[in-house]
């Protein structure tokens, strides 16, 4: 507490008003506007960098390439030393007529079948399925023009977990949790889908092949007939629609949280194919393969979907803070899967709960996005999001096998306090 | 509506970016802000540049603002703070070289006799150093060392920077009221 003497002074002169001339205003106000205009083109920069962002990652990024094409001397070596031990004649010999035959132009198209104790040691596949061999690459394409038969597919109960725990090519379709904040408390309603490339099935259907004949790893060329699998996998997708609430913390930070559903979908080719009692047939993803009965047909389409329940949380903090806004944020999601389904063309459809399959039920990864939203009015906000998402934990049991992905999505704002 | 609400909601439509807020909440605190920045100048066009800076800091940091402290000091800490960097720029050779003054005896001084503008007028014709520490001490309610912090001068130097305007105004009142006497002889 001052003195007296302050006290008069304070008392007679303080908490006045002068009243400003009209022209400050208009100072300040022009001042004001050339502020905005800078910070509308840094947001512009900002929202076409998102927009790099969100659609060029998954195109450099995604594991395109198959990478999962094994030791093919290896399997040779393994075949051949297997072949002779149960049928000597024909397989194992560079000089049988049949092997001449597969390892020239492909003009009469075989496969080969080491069928343990059968009777013959190739199998012909029907004569319009043609064959090609690029040696550059050292791999070999089907050129398929025949249909697999598509009677008496058998269902097996093998033990999937040597093809799931071989599923060596980590994949990446895009999921991500759109989320957004404003001051106060925001009710959310997200929806997000994005594209990336996938890699979920080559490991496997190679894998399918080996483990169950040969213990290795992939079959491939002896004496220049690759009897390699073809497998490619298109773009694959996801999608995500959910909801949740944001709540702030302090005057910057906010915290979210919510609950979604999240689709993640991928499609490829494979030409893998068992030799069914009623002829050749397609190989059932999770199907066993009994020993010598390989064959390579025709290529096939299939489509691999993952359901989850997604309960992520997440902060956010603004780094540009004004009516349009500028976020970044990181945090983590739990996601419960609820199905894992395979949808060939050629054989039925088939849906398995994680307990059925070696992919954890319940799996985690860390989140990093960025958003810009926009005040509609004084509730109402809509935002754009893009953002990268890892796995924390691996999605199968045997295998660290971690999910990544880019993508962008919109989330609508309804701010209840 | 109580005071704090509007202030929240203010802020938030500033921050939103609305023009309309902008000019609301310059037409609330101008007035106020003003009289504080004439304090410390010496002519009304010094004091309005002063805000006219105090506004757009203001707007530009309007988003940081801690809104559970107070709106009203944070922007007379800014305002004061702007007042402070104009004078240093304006007359730095200014600011602490008071020739010395007689012994004035500081008695009850007769404010009552004067208007806001008189008061404000003898403030302003304090040296510029002089007028800085008695504003911040006697109206701003500042200690010593705060002002020594805040101006980057010793304790001691404000004391005695105070001291001289005590001297000064007193001086100045008294020779203010010889003059009103003469007037009305």
């Amino acid at each position: 507490m001052k003195g007296l003497y302050e006290q008069h002074w304070k008392r007679a002169v303080g908490g006045a008003r002068i009243e400003p001339s009209e022209a400050l205003w208009n100072n300040i106000a022009s001042n004001l506007d050339k502020e905005r205009g800078s910070n509308y083109w840094v947001t512009l920069l900002m929202i076409a960098a998102t927009i790099t962002i969100a659609f060029s990652f998954p195109l450099t990024i995604g594991n395109s390439a198959f990478e999962v094409l094994p030791d093919t001397n290896q399997f040779v070596a393994q075949l051949e030393a297997n072949t002779n031990s149960n049928q000597p004649a024909n397989l194992g010999s560079t000089d049988s007529p049949a092997n001449k035959q597969l390892s020239g132009s492909g003009s009469e198209n075989k496969v080969l079948n080491t069928a343990k104790g059968n009777e013959e040691s190739i199998n012909e596949i029907p004569p319009h399925t043609s064959s090609s061999v690029d040696k550059n690459v050292n791999s070999f394409n089907l050129i398929k023009n025949a249909k697999a038969q598509n009677t008496g597919f058998e269902s097996f109960s093998w033990n999937i977990n040597y093809q799931l725990a071989d599923l060596s090519n980590y994949y990446i379709i895009p999921y991500y949790m759109p989320e957004k904040i404003d001051e106060g408390r925001n009710l959310l309603a997200s929806l997000n889908m994005g594209t990336g490339n996938a890699s979920i099935s080559g490991g496997l259907f190679s894998n399918t092949l080996l483990e169950s004949d040969y213990g290795m790893s992939l079959s491939n060329s002896k004496d220049g007939f690759s009897n390699a699998v073809e497998q490619s996998e298109s773009t694959g997708t996801a999608f995500y629609m959910g909801t949740g609430i944001e709540l702030p913390m302090g005057n910057k930070w906010a915290v979210l949280t919510g609950i979604g559903y999240l689709v993640q979908k991928a499609e490829g080719v494979n030409n893998v194919v068992r030799n069914g009692k009623n002829g050749y047939r397609p190989l059932s993803i999770y199907a066993p393969v009994k020993t010598g009965s390989i064959f390579l047909s025709e290529s096939y389409q299939y489509t691999l979907i993952n359901n989850y329940i997604s309960v992520p949380i997440s902060v956010k903090y603004p780094i540009i803070n004004r009516k349009m806004k500028f976020r970044a944020g990181a945090g983590i999601s739990t996601d419960f899967m609820l199905r894992h389904t395979i949808n060939a063309e050629t054989f039925n459809k088939a849906s398995y709960k994680p307990a059925e399959v070696d992919y954890k039920p319940i799996v985690l990864s860390g989140l990093v996005n960025f958003d810009i939203r926009y005040s509609l009015n004084k509730h109402y906000s809509v935002a754009l999001e893009t953002g990268f998402r890892r796995g924390i934990t691996p999605i199968d049991k045997n295998k660290d096998l971690y999910p990544s992905s880019f993508t962008g999505g919109i989330v609508l704002l309804y701010k209840i306090r | 509506m109580p005071k704090s609400n509007f202030e929240h909601e203010l802020i938030q439509k500033c921050c939103d970016g609305n023009r309309a807020a902008y000019r609301e909440f310059y037409e609330f605190y101008a007035g106020e802000l003003l009289a504080i920045a004439f304090r410390y100048m010496k002519t009304k066009q010094e004091a309005e540049d002063v805000l006219q800076e105090t506004f757009i800091k203001a707007f530009k940091n309007l988003a940081s603002f801690n809104r559970q402290a107070s709106l009203k000091t944070w922007l007379t800490t800014i305002v004061i703070n702007t007042a402070l960097n104009a004078l240093r720029n304006q007359h730095n050779s200014r600011l602490w070289k008071i020739s010395e003054l007689e012994s004035v005896e500081i008695s009850t001084l007769p404010l009552d006799n004067y208007n806001y503008t008189d008061l404000v007028s003898f403030i302003q014709q304090l040296p510029v150093g002089c007028q800085s520490v008695f504003n911040l001490y006697a109206i701003e309610g500042y200690s010593h060392k705060e002002i020594a912090d805040l101006l980057s001068i010793s304790q001691g130097t404000s004391k005695s920077q105070y001291h001289r305007a005590k001297m000064l105004l007193q001086k100045i009142i008294v020779s203010e009221e010889t003059r009103t006497k003469q007037k009305v002889i």
